[in-house]
Formats: structure tokens, C-alpha cells, sequence
């Protein structure tokens, strides 16, 4: 691959590659023969984060789950072609297709089902994305998760049963397997549960095609839209992509097992994702800039959600005159479904379940690029006609919708709002004591639900990524991701020459780490003596129940 | 349109724990298929009421090993609802069922707040009712009071009690201990609710004498603002006092029992 290319042009050549022989077509039309028309109808109203675009005053438009979708898959025909083109040379190939208990001759086949795993795997986000898995683990409503988040997996598996069923026929004919054999390896490879262990890397791994392209996407808007995480954020721009990806594949291979090698410069570049990764949550998407605001819209849905799931009466007000697109829980309430004779709930699931269903019933009728505020608006109307609820508590519910709106209005910017909402400092702890936190401050936040709304949130690990292995050794766990190799040490000593040699662990990319949690008080009202005694509170309640503060809290 | 001013209405919730597998004895080996019945009376004012349908609500109990349990545990307290939260298989099973039961409680609340709105936005007559007492028959598990607090329900017009007789009834839980499951301040013998009370504590409790046999009472101070004393206990013929002291805002003073049901002769059907 020549790195002077353009983006477009580099990618063109990649699909121009699969085409039949004399024919040149575009990757456009490389990418709506292989994505279905549902995933685009699924995802292009999602935007990229949420909110957080609002909360930045732009407008998400083009930073939508579908644009993000394109280019991951962008990235994974690339990706894939290198290390096909590897496997033949080495005559691994059928190799391959053994293990998987594929016939010769399915390399076609097997390229379509990685790649549609890859354009697949946001189809289980719901509006809100990560906020809204964060609110229903809040308050313990997600069934144990199989790799991804419980939620996720919930709406991704109904919906890949529900809207691809001719994919999944046409698939196993072209595989002659069964239909659902070839469903259950694309939730699989989306999950990072499958067994061919360098198209898991592609998928879901640590450093997949999802992580190399949000990485850059979301760099390159922060950068337009921003001065928030600072110059800090990869290179960005058509040729450096291309260059970038380049050096990238350069040193890959596939070896005897189908583990993915990664030596010299490749394994610093992905060194230098799992940092830029890291950095972004550290400093845009977890910052406490953000989450100041986010747990504002964060208490909004979950009121919501809570009166819709438990009250039918609410729930019935709330969905009136939408339709929906899918069969996840339609028909019942979570009463009449515990209490049909026989049934055994899994309750979790069955609230999973309900959410999703209301949540698609109210973006199914709000197909704008706004769909998530709007939805969020329609939420808040409905809170506020409640006469069940305390008076104080509806005033700070208003009080949190009034900051939003003027915030995506643009009236006033986040670095003013989050001044005036933030209380003090953020309260940093260790990662390792964020259940305890959890188990403490829970009850103070009933009871100041009236003044403030208490944030704690922990930073990610930078072994992000699907399933893995846990190795326990007589000091600690660490967690193992065995479609990897990696050079030998930590990854500072990652370079020239260094060769892929042992699998990619905790203990590998300890240096990235930020494990950390952090707290903050949130004062819809604006910072006052009273918030800053609850803030006081907070802190004496940690300290009292064991919880080891990171830093030492500023004298006022 | 005629109007019905019902001062209060009552709600007594009623709840049990079982295993759903026949033959099983109770021993340590743990039930894998649980339910929990629910039913509850309700009575508006001095006027008629109703019960619900009791019914059943199964749940499978997770599988649990020691590792993952050890993961999860810590989303909030749990007492140990099956004998303690030193194994992490009870703790387990505990949390599970304590999430149940806060399910139902919660549900049922939502149920009868439903119920109660409907009324009051019937057609030809007119219903107001002005507060709701929802009492609970058994002990106030940190769970249920969690899933309780976050309806963030107005304390002024909602408010929730936990009835219990000491030693605790095995409906509760087979294993169930008044000395993991109650607060030991909660286990004091008082005539009623004392003054000793705490800016931060979501349920407040106290023990009574019912002729020979102790009373658990236990109270939820929602949002940790409202001072509320029990002063009689049976329902619906409780009668409340009420002083709403919210740091200095909105204090309010509630009608004596005998200007309530002055209001409530005053306020009957009117043609």
C-alpha cells in the first residue's frame, strides 16, 4: 500500500479487489452491496455520543453510529485484505477454514461474515448509547452481559433475530451451514467470544477496526469543534489516516494458531491507540466537564424510565401514539408478565427488555439528527406532570432540563456551565474501590436528591475489548487477551525489531493505566454553602466507610 | 360533579418468600427456582376499599460462583436475607431476592398510585384524595428501601412503614435473623418514635409493645427532610402527626385526627 494515496483512493483499490474481474466499483457501492438497508435505518439518526455533540453546541450531524459504522468497515476490508493476502502467501488459509469447520473455497463467504460483524456491531445501541447502559447498571436492571454490556447484547441479538433473517439464510446457503449457525458466529465475533482468534481482533479486541476508527473520528470533531483534550489527540486528516493504517498493518502476521502478531512498529501503533483511547476518556468523554452535565440528562432518563418500566398507566402516557419496529417485550408490562401462570422471570431481562421497547417506541417517531434531545424533552414534559413526586425534586428536575436546553441553544458553553454546576473538586479514588464508593454514596444521593446529584464514574482499562481470559497468579488477576501477541516487556520497550512473542495482558499495558475513579457533586442550582456541605458529606462518607482518596481535597 | 375529599388512604402490603421446588426441605442446599407472593388491602378513608389478587412472581435463582459474586457484590448493602453475607453464595441469593422483593413493592406501589389517579380523574365523580399511607408487613431491607427512595415519591403526601413482629416470622426467609436483618438502634423498645433522629438515615425504627409480643416499626424518611411520628398504629385508623421541617423551608403543620374526620363528614357525597 503506497501511504501517498488519499483515503478514499486507498480504499477504493481495497474494494475494486473483491470485485469480479474487469470491474471497478467504488467502495460506496462495495459497502451498500454488503450492509443491509436495516442497519442503515437503525443507526443513522444515533449520533455518535449521545448527547455530548449538544452538550459542545454542534449539531451532530454527520457524527452519527452509521458515518462511524462506514469507517470502521473501511478499516476492516483494509485490515482484512492485508492479512488475507498474509494467510494465502503462507498457506494458512485453509487452515482457516478448517477450524471453523468451513469448506475450501469459503474465503468469500468467511470475508462477509467478518465484515458484517464489524458493520453490525453498534446495531445493538439504543438512543443515549453508553449513558443509557450506564443509568440501567446504575440501578442494577442489566442482565449479566456475554462481552458486551447486558443491555447492548439484549437489543443486538433480538434485533440481528429480527431484521437480517434473510442475511442469515443467504449466508448459510453460501456456507452450507445452518442459518442460525452463522447469527450466532457474527454475535459471537461482535461479543468477542469467537474462536478464530485474528478476525476477533478485527471485531473486538483491544485494538479493533471499532477503536481505531472512534479514535480518530471523535479526534478529528473535538478538534473542529473544540479546544477540550487539547493537542494531545492523534494525527487526524485523510493521508495521515491512510499513513497511519499503513505503518500500522506494516509488521502483522497471522500465525500457525490464527493469533494476531504484532512486532515492531506495529505493536507501537497500537500502543499509541490504546493511549489516545485512554486519553479521550480520561479528558473528553469521562472529564468532569462532561459528566457534570451528562448526570444532569442522566437522572432525567432514569426518573423516566423508572415510572415507565413500574407504573403502567405512566408507561401508557409516555409511548401514546408511537409504533415500533420490533418484538422485544411489546404487548406486556413487567406485572402482567411475572404474573402470567408458569412464567419464570428473569426480571432483569424482562426491564432490559421493556426499556429497549419504549426507547425505540419514542425514537421511532423522532427521525431527526436531534432524535436523542427530543426524546429527552418528551421525557422531562412527562416527569413534570407527576404529582406523586416531591416538589423539591421537580424543581431540581426543571432546573436540570433548563440548564440543558440552554446549553444545546448555545446559550450559554460548557466550560461556564460546568463552572457553575461543579462543586469543588472532583474526589478521585482508586478503580479497585469503585463498588465500595458505589454502596456508600447511594444513600446520600436519596437523600440530597432535593440539592445535588452525586457522579462517580471509573475510568476504563486499556485492555478494552470483548471476551478474555482471567489468569490469576499469587498476587493479582490479570486479564489475558489470547488473539494477540505482543513483543516481550512492558510497552515502553516496544520497538524497531521487537517481536511478537508472548499474548497481550494487563500487566503488558500497565503503564496506560488510569485506574482511577472518580466522584463529583453536581449542583443544578449553581455551587453554594449548601452543596459544598453535601460535597463535605460526601467526602466524610468515603473516608468513614474505607474508601482511600487519591488526592488530598484543597483547602476552600 | 360532586366531589370526595378522602383525607388518607391506607394500603397494607403483604409479601412472602418461598422456593418454588416441591420437596425442598431448607436446608443449606439452595433452592434454584424462588417466588415471591404479594397481595395488599387498600381502604380510603373511612369509606369502603379493596384487595388486590394475590399473586405469584417467580425468579430464578443465578448461578453463583465465588469469584464473580465478589465482583458484583457492594451495588448496595445487603443484610442477608438467607443467614449472612459472610458465604458469597447467601449473599448472592440474598441480593437476588431482596432485588425481588423491592420489585414488587415497588410495582405495587406504582400499581395503587395508578389506581388512585384514575379515581381522581374520573368522569361524574370527583375524588381527591389527600394522602396515601402505604404500610408494609415485614422488615425494611436495604434493597427494597433503595428501590423505594429512587421513585423520589413526595414525603408530605406518600409515606411508607415497615411492620414486623420480633423475633422475625419464617415467611420473611427461613433463615432470616431480626440481628443481621434490623439495625440494632432500630431494636429499642420505645412507645413511639423518639427524637433521636438522624440527618442521613433513610429509615428510622423503633420497637413497641403489642400486649406480650414486640413490634418492629420502621419508617421511611424520604429524602432525609421530613420528621414524621407514628403515633397510632392499625390500619386504616391510623391517624398522623406530621411536622415538615426542611431546614428552615416550607414548614407546614398537619390537621388532627379529629379535624380529619370532621373534614371527611363535611366532605361527603354532596348531591
Amino acid at each position: 500500500m503506497n501511504g501517498a494515496l488519499s483515503y478514499v483512493a486507498e480504499r477504493d483499490v481495497v474494494a475494486a479487489e473483491y470485485c469480479p474481474e474487469g470491474e471497478r466499483r467504488s467502495f460506496e457501492t462495495c459497502f451498500a452491496e454488503l450492509v443491509p438497508e436495516a442497519a442503515r435505518s437503525i443507526l443513522e439518526n444515533v449520533s455518535q455520543w449521545g448527547l455530548k455533540e449538544l452538550w459542545l453546541g454542534v449539531a451532530p450531524g454527520n457524527h452519527s453510529r452509521w458515518n462511524h459504522t462506514k469507517g470502521a468497515l473501511t478499516i476492516a476490508l483494509w485490515w482484512y485484505h492485508h492479512l488475507n493476502r498474509h494467510l494465502t502467501s503462507q498457506g494458512l488459509a485453509k487452515d482457516c477454514l478448517r477450524q471453523l469447520g468451513l469448506k475450501e473455497g469459503a474465503e468469500d463467504a468467511l470475508r462477509k461474515l467478518v465484515l458484517l460483524a464489524v458493520a453490525l456491531h453498534d446495531i445493538g445501541h439504543l438512543p443515549f448509547a453508553h449513558l443509557l447502559g450506564e443509568v440501567l447498571e446504575s440501578i442494577n436492571w442489566v442482565p449479566e452481559g456475554k462481552g458486551l454490556s447486558g443491555l447492548e447484547q439484549e437489543v443486538l441479538e433480538a434485533r440481528l433475530k429480527e431484521h437480517f433473517q434473510g442475511l442469515w439464510n443467504k449466508l448459510g446457503s453460501e456456507l452450507s451451514c445452518n442459518p442460525d449457525s452463522v447469527q450466532a458466529a457474527v454475535t459471537d465475533l461482535i461479543s468477542g467470544r469467537h474462536g478464530l482468534p485474528w478476525a476477533q481482533a478485527i471485531v473486538n479486541s483491544p485494538i479493533d477496526a471499532d477503536k481505531l476508527d472512534y479514535v480518530q473520528r471523535d479526534s478529528e470533531f473535538l478538534r473542529s469543534h473544540t479546544s477540550i483534550a487539547g493537542g494531545r489527540l492523534p494525527p487526524t486528516g485523510k493521508e495521515q489516516k491512510a499513513q497511519w493504517l499503513t505503518e500500522f498493518f506494516a509488521e502483522q502476521q497471522v500465525n500457525h494458531a490464527g493469533m494476531l502478531c504484532l512486532s515492531g512498529r506495529s505493536a507501537v501503533l497500537a500502543a499509541d491507540l490504546m493511549r489516545d483511547r485512554i486519553y479521550l476518556y480520561d479528558r473528553f468523554y469521562l472529564s468532569p466537564e462532561i459528566r457534570a452535565i451528562e448526570r444532569m440528562a442522566f437522572e432525567l432518563i432514569q426518573q423516566f424510565l423508572i415510572r415507565a418500566v413500574m407504573s403502567e398507566r405512566f408507561s401508557q402516557t409516555a409511548t401514546a401514539g408511537t409504533s415500533s419496529d420490533h418484538s422485544l417485550e411489546s404487548t406486556s408490562t413487567l406485572g402482567r408478565r411475572m404474573e402470567a401462570e408458569d412464567a419464570v422471570g428473569d426480571i432483569r431481562k424482562l426491564k432490559c427488555g421493556l426499556v429497549a421497547h419504549i426507547l425505540m417506541h419514542l425514537a421511532s417517531r423522532r427521525r431527526t439528527s436531534l432524535m436523542e434531545f427530543t426524546v429527552l424533552e418528551h421525557m422531562y414534559e412527562m416527569l413534570k406532570n407527576e404529582d406523586s413526586v416531591d416538589a423539591g425534586v421537580r424543581d431540581l428536575w426543571q432546573q436540570c432540563f433548563d440548564q440543558l436546553w440552554r446549553l444545546k441553544e448555545r446559550k450559554v458553553s460548557i466550560s461556564e456551565l460546568a463552572k457553575r454546576v461543579l462543586v469543588r473538586e472532583p474526589l478521585v479514588l482508586k478503580r479497585r474501590q469503585y463498588d465500595l464508593a458505589l454502596e456508600i454514596l447511594r444513600p446520600l444521593q436519596h437523600v440530597y436528591a432535593r440539592q445535588a446529584l452525586i457522579d462517580l464514574v471509573k475510568l476504563p482499562r486499556a485492555l478494552g475489548g470483548g471476551g478474555r481470559w482471567r489468569g490469576r497468579t499469587a498476587r493479582k488477576v490479570d486479564e489475558v487477551d489470547w488473539n494477540i501477541l505482543v513483543p516481550e516487556g512492558p510497552i515502553s520497550r516496544w520497538g524497531a525489531g521487537s517481536k511478537a512473542c508472548r499474548p497481550l495482558t494487563d500487566e503488558a499495558v500497565r503503564e496506560l493505566e488510569r485506574p482511577y475513579a472518580r466522584v463529583l457533586v453536581v449542583a443544578p442550582f449553581g455551587s453554594d454553602v449548601h452543596s459544598e456541605y453535601i460535597w463535605d458529606r460526601v467526602r466524610a462518607a468515603l473516608l468513614e466507610g474505607g474508601v482511600e482518596l487519591v488526592r488530598r481535597a484543597r483547602r476552600a | 360533579m360532586s366531589r370526595v375529599f378522602v383525607p388518607w388512604a391506607t394500603i397494607g402490603f403483604a409479601w412472602r418468600l418461598g422456593h418454588a421446588l416441591p420437596g425442598h426441605q431448607g436446608g443449606w442446599d439452595l433452592p434454584r427456582l424462588m417466588f415471591v407472593d404479594w397481595t395488599y388491602v387498600a381502604t380510603l378513608g373511612l369509606q369502603d376499599g379493596w384487595i388486590r389478587r394475590p399473586v405469584r412472581w417467580r425468579f430464578p435463582v443465578p448461578e453463583s460462583d465465588p469469584d464473580s459474586a465478589a465482583e458484583r457484590f457492594g451495588a448496595s448493602q445487603v443484610r442477608g436475607l438467607f443467614g449472612g453475607v459472610r458465604s458469597a453464595r447467601l449473599a448472592r441469593l440474598s441480593e437476588e431476592a431482596e432485588r425481588v422483593i423491592g420489585d414488587v413493592i415497588t410495582y405495587g406501589l406504582c400499581e395503587v398510585l395508578d389506581f388512585l389517579k384514575k379515581l381522581e380523574e374520573g368522569d361524574g365523580e370527583q375524588v381527591k384524595v389527600d394522602n396515601v399511607q402505604f404500610v408494609i408487613l415485614g422488615a425494611a431491607l436495604p434493597k427494597v428501601v433503595g428501590r423505594l427512595a429512587s421513585l423520589r415519591l413526595d414525603p408530605v403526601r406518600i409515606r411508607v412503614a415497615w411492620f414486623c413482629p420480633v423475633p422475625i416470622p419464617k415467611w420473611i426467609s427461613e433463615r432470616a435473623d431480626e440481628f443481621l436483618l434490623i439495625p440494632p438502634e432500630h431494636l429499642r423498645e420505645e412507645s413511639e418514635a423518639g427524637e433521636n433522629w438522624e440527618e442521613e438515615r433513610l429509615v428510622r425504627g423503633w420497637c413497641t409493645k403489642r400486649g406480650e409480643k414486640l413490634l418492629l416499626v420502621q419508617q421511611l424518611t424520604l429524602l432525609g427532610a421530613v420528621r414524621a411520628q407514628v403515633g397510632r398504629l392499625g390500619m386504616g385508623r391510623s391517624t398522623v402527626r406530621q411536622e415538615y421541617a426542611s431546614k428552615g423551608s416550607d414548614r407546614r403543620r398537619w390537621p388532627s385526627r379529629k379535624s380529619l374526620q370532621g373534614k371527611l363528614l363535611a366532605a361527603g357525597p354532596k348531591g
